[in-house]
């Protein structure tokens, strides 16, 4: 029997499979083009830092519960690192958005790119909600019976209940995370996958020059 | 509140009620005499107020007062402590804060675009693009 003659198991098809879209050195590449050379290209990996600060501040915050966060100063300010990293996250990742949405960035077979990051900011707008949802003051609970009156005009109030603290806190420290850092994952390895997407040429193309001249 | 009707008093008169510092007023003196000095009375910072329950002072001073003492660390360059300011036009209605941000969204955006990135002094090989094209 020879190595040919075996049949390759499920995990030994995923990684063949895996490696033939992805090998390793597209996935960390040794240079990048040129274009990359610019500000507006800095963006993405600004929003993917302020994401890991608020993935290591809400471990913090998790870690030593409610009653830290608003009762030292220390908690304080590692509630406010929390905050101001998704402000900062939203801040880059809306420069990044308004970069890659006027340089048509789905080109190049590059559509589930520009998905996977849409929505990877839909659920971050909610991941933000649910935060905003557990901080414990007037604030939230505004807000909470708020967005409870939208929710149920729109048929979802008896699966998302904002004025449930506790499911908020769940989907805000699990489950909403989980799916940012998923979509996330994904639309890092098809930017690896695809490559950076080039800026717009300043002409158009001799093709479209000749028929716009008719 | 059941204790005290059962030890026959009034609620109101025997249990003390305590709440969140909304001001510089409603701070302990103790915290209060740790004020940044630029609310002394050289500057015409806090004066002891008429009624004697605490002290008067400008909105900055209070918002001094108040940062330096909850967050002794860092304290805000604005007050974020007071009631938020909004335009409103007509249907137009937005928070001073959101524009801020937003404009200075716009603002990064535009230098970014303008902006010269540094570079190496050593040309790097332009990689070819993966897949390139409409």
């Amino acid at each position: 029997v020879t190595a040919h003659d075996v049949r390759p198991t499920w995990t030994g098809r995923v990684r063949q499979r895996s490696v033939a879209a992805l090998p390793p050195e597209r996935l960390l590449p040794d240079t990048q083009p040129v274009y990359v050379a610019s500000w507006i290209y800095v963006f993405g990996v600004l929003t993917l830092a302020a994401f890991v600060v608020i993935l290591a501040s809400g471990a913090v915050l998790a870690f030593a519960g409610p009653a830290w966060w608003h009762g030292s100063s220390f908690g304080r300010y590692v509630n406010s690192m929390h905050l101001w990293s998704t402000e900062l996250f939203f801040f880059f990742m809306v420069v990044h958005l308004w970069g890659k949405f006027f340089m048509a960035a789905w080109r190049g077979r590059r559509a589930l790119t520009w998905v996977t990051g849409a929505v990877a900011f839909l659920v971050s707008i909610a991941t933000a909600f649910t935060g905003y949802l557990t901080q414990q003051n007037l604030d939230s609970q505004w807000i909470g019976t708020q967005a409870k009156d939208g929710l149920n005009a729109s048929g979802v109030g008896s699966f998302f209940n904002p004025l449930n603290y506790g499911q908020m806190l769940m989907w805000h420290v699990v489950l909403l995370p989980l799916l940012v850092a998923l979509l996330v994952g994904g639309h890092i390895l098809l930017v690896r996958r695809r490559g950076v997407c080039p800026p717009l040429p300043a002409k158009p193309p001799a093709a479209t020059r000749r028929a716009s001249t008719r | 509140v059941r204790r005290a009707i059962e030890a026959g008093v009034e609620p109101a008169e025997e249990i003390p009620v305590r709440t969140a510092p909304a001001t510089a007023h409603d701070l302990p003196p103790e915290l209060i005499s740790r004020r940044d000095g630029l609310c002394g009375e050289a500057a015409g910072g806090y004066r002891a107020s008429s009624d004697g329950r605490g002290r008067e002072g400008s909105d900055r001073c209070e918002m001094l007062a108040f940062t330096s003492t909850a967050f002794p660390i860092v304290g805000s360059l604005f007050s974020l402590n007071g009631r938020p300011r909004y335009i409103h036009e007509g249907w137009f209605l937005i928070s001073v804060a959101n524009l801020t941000v937003i404009l200075l969204m716009i603002g990064v955006f535009v230098l970014a675009l303008v902006l010269p990135f540094p570079h190496d002094e050593a040309p790097t090989p332009e990689a070819p693009s993966p897949e390139v094209g409409p």
